[in-house]
């Protein structure tokens, strides 16, 4: 069973998006609509992360050698601007989506293993991850003509 | 929803029951008064619809007939019984349950909504909440039922219905491509000269890219942000900066006039000819009274003569845009609002002029207007008809094209859920109280006309502070004593005035330039509006002195 695996890189992933978006917070102050935002995604993926830690405690005795190559470095710290605001989101939207997906993958992990709770907590996470992504990809596409092409 | 603060003239008079006096005319006349603390509008509708539902005082064969959501919106609200929403707002669970009572009984229910909501926390949410009462008891669309969604100006209005307010003209969906096409075949323009890939940028974000340094150009008409926006002190530097080309265009030399790199004097109502449209959708014709002083033009004239220098043309190189006055404007707009749902066509500058005002719809042909919307419970939310596919109300994400058509709202309302989420400042140790500014009866926005009224300036000379007698017990605050009051961007000395506000609440009205509430306000707006928030900052006061 590999499903230990994939919560233990769903738990990194979620924790790794929580601190990107305290970072982008804290690095555009000045875009209020994007930290006010990314503050409180952030305290959701760190909700996610904590919703997780039962389960990857439960299936853990079992767990197989952490596959370290599943996880990617997407974020490599905030940049200033126009275009760095976008390249920020970006990373995140990215971000977002490696966990997105990875819940529904667990979700249908925890339906095969019969784990009415954790595939509970798949449920409210997920919905809540694509809340986000759904935002990224609106404030992006509102940036995008400003920062690619009027800005210098 | 805070229609006039400050002391009605002649004295306060005792409150209803015996109960101490509320604080504003509106409030005064109030059977009910529910005295939410600042930002959680939400939190109290919410409970409202939840007293609504548990005591099945919802229209469940209307709801289900006309409108599309109530599972998801019983779900939520089932989450905020009376006692949990007044934790919040600091309205007792005795005065929700009431004011459910009241409205789940009624006979007839009209709903007015202002500033009160779209300029707090959660802004769009709440005022979505407000429909939905409405909804729920069914009561839209028939006399003394309706939702007044209004704005504080009668041109406001027009903007919303014309597309200067971030959308497009006649109420236009720039997600849905043929919208585009039809404003393209109207102006004969090509399709791709109408920015259609984006919403709108809204004007908080404007602002900002004149921060950054991409917005080099800043033509300001008829408003003036210099005294009216958050944080003035950025927007002073903003204006004043050396990479921003200001034009200022209005009949005073305003605040942020001065500040302007040219001033353009416009003419003002009595001046020149055109429409205005108010909140119940009657346009009137207004005409030109005296001429316009010295160098002064109406707006309209101003901007033609921009276009016509700057040579903008059409797709066969006729001049754009096409009309040359008001009236000619005017049979323009009528064209481009035929079919939608402020159809103007049927109207006419004779037909205004003979009757004094007509309300839309009324198309060509018609007889008359429509005094009534919704009366078949038939609401414009056809994919191909509205205005927008939809936003979430927690984080304004747009909803796609295909997630609005799987939604089959049919000529269905609907009915929005949202939960309550703390604004984006709330008092702490610093700053302690809660800020929320509002207006005199006796002054308009920045005190443009009416501090040139001498009546009117006299009544309300200037700014002043009010709080609760128990704030003022703790801080050694006295009724008239001058007091600095102070935020994280800036601070202001005023009159301080002990009034019946909720403890913990303090209140400025932002009409004065020198003695600026929004020297206090903060850079924040709602997620879907993008209208700034003016309702939610926390300040603390101390005595001068």
């Amino acid at each position: 069973m590999h499903l230990a695996s994939y919560l233990g890189l769903l738990h990194l992933a979620e924790l790794k998006l929580a601190r990107a978006y305290l970072e982008v917070t804290k690095a555009h102050g000045d875009e209020p609509d994007v930290a006010v935002l990314c503050r409180r995604f952030a305290d959701q993926s760190t909700a996610h992360a904590d919703a997780l830690a039962p389960f990857v405690e439960r299936y853990g005795e079992d767990r197989p050698e952490e596959p370290e190559r599943l996880h990617s470095e997407l974020f490599g710290g905030t940049r200033g601007g126009g275009l760095g605001l976008l390249r920020d989101l970006h990373d995140l939207y990215l971000m977002a989506t490696e966990c997105e997906v990875t819940w529904a993958l667990v979700g249908q992990a925890a339906q095969g293993a019969r784990d009415a709770d954790l595939f509970a907590v798949v449920e409210r996470c997920e919905g809540e991850v694509t809340a986000q992504l759904k935002w990224l990809r609106t404030r992006m596409k509102q940036a995008a003509p400003q920062a690619l092409v009027v800005a210098d | 929803m805070v229609a006039d603060a400050g002391p009605p003239p002649g004295g306060r008079p005792a409150g209803p029951r015996g109960r101490r006096p509320p604080p504003t005319p509106t409030a005064r006349e109030a059977d009910l008064h529910l005295a939410v603390r600042g930002g959680t509008n939400l939190a109290l509708l919410n409970a409202i619809q939840h007293e609504l539902f548990r005591g099945g005082q919802v229209d469940r064969d209307w709801v289900a007939a006309h409108a599309i959501g109530v599972e998801e919106l019983e779900e939520q609200v089932a989450d905020w019984p009376p006692e949990r929403a007044a934790e919040v707002c600091g309205v007792p669970a005795g005065q929700i349950r009431e004011a459910a009572r009241i409205l789940g009984q009624a006979g007839r229910l009209l709903s007015t909504v202002l500033q009160g909501v779209y300029q707090s926390n959660q802004a769009t949410a709440a005022a979505c909440q407000v429909n939905n009462i409405n909804l729920l008891r069914g009561m839209i669309g028939r006399p003394g039922c309706g939702v007044l969604q209004m704005n504080g100006q009668p041109t406001a209005q027009n903007t919303r219905e014309c597309g200067a307010d971030g959308d497009l003209p006649g109420f236009r969906n720039w997600h849905n491509p043929a919208h585009i096409d039809e404003l393209a075949e109207l102006w004969n323009v090509d399709r791709m000269t109408i920015p259609h890939w984006a919403p709108p940028t809204h004007a908080m974000q404007i602002w900002r890219y004149a921060e950054q340094g991409s917005v080099k150009l800043l033509w300001i008409s008829g408003t003036n942000p210099a005294v009216s926006l958050p944080e003035l002190a950025r927007v002073r530097d903003l204006l004043a900066s050396e990479g921003l080309f200001v034009v200022v265009q209005d009949a005073f030399l305003t605040e942020t006039a001065a500040l302007a790199d040219v001033v353009l004097p416009a003419a003002l109502w009595g001046e020149k000819t055109g429409t205005f449209t108010n909140a119940d959708r009657t346009v009137h014709l207004s005409e030109r009274a005296v001429d316009p002083p010295g160098e002064a033009r109406a707006d309209l004239d101003i901007f033609l003569d921009y276009a016509r220098r700057m040579g903008f043309q059409d797709s066969d190189g006729q001049p754009l845009a096409a009309w040359d006055g008001p009236e000619a404007a005017f049979e323009a707009w009528k064209a481009c609002s035929k079919g939608r749902p402020c159809d103007y066509s049927g109207l006419s500058y004779d037909r205004l002029r003979e009757s004094g005002g007509i309300q839309w719809p009324c198309p060509e042909g018609a007889d008359q207007g429509t005094e009534r919307l919704y009366a078949d419970g038939h609401f414009p939310t056809d994919p191909e008809v509205c205005e927008d596919y939809g936003h979430d109300l927690a984080t304004g994400a747009e909803q796609t094209p295909e997630e609005y058509r799987a939604k089959q709202p049919g000529g269905r309302a609907f009915l929005r859920a949202a939960d309550y989420q703390p604004g984006p400042e709330t008092p702490d140790d610093d700053y302690p109280l809660l800020l929320t500014t509002g207006r005199s009866l006796y002054q308009f926005h920045t005190r443009t006309k009416t501090g040139r009224a001498p009546e009117l300036q006299g009544a309300a000379p200037e700014a002043w502070l009010e709080l609760s007698a128990a704030d003022a017990a703790e801080l050694g605050v006295a009724d008239g004593d001058r007091v600095l009051v102070a935020s994280r961007r800036g601070r202001i000395e005023v009159t301080a005035r002990v009034t019946p506000i909720a403890k913990g609440m303090v209140f400025v009205p932002f009409h004065y330039a020198d003695q600026a509430a929004n020297e206090l306000t903060l850079t924040a707006w709602d997620p879907v509006s993008k209208q700034p928030l003016y309702k939610t900052a926390a300040v603390r006061v101390a005595k001068e002195g």
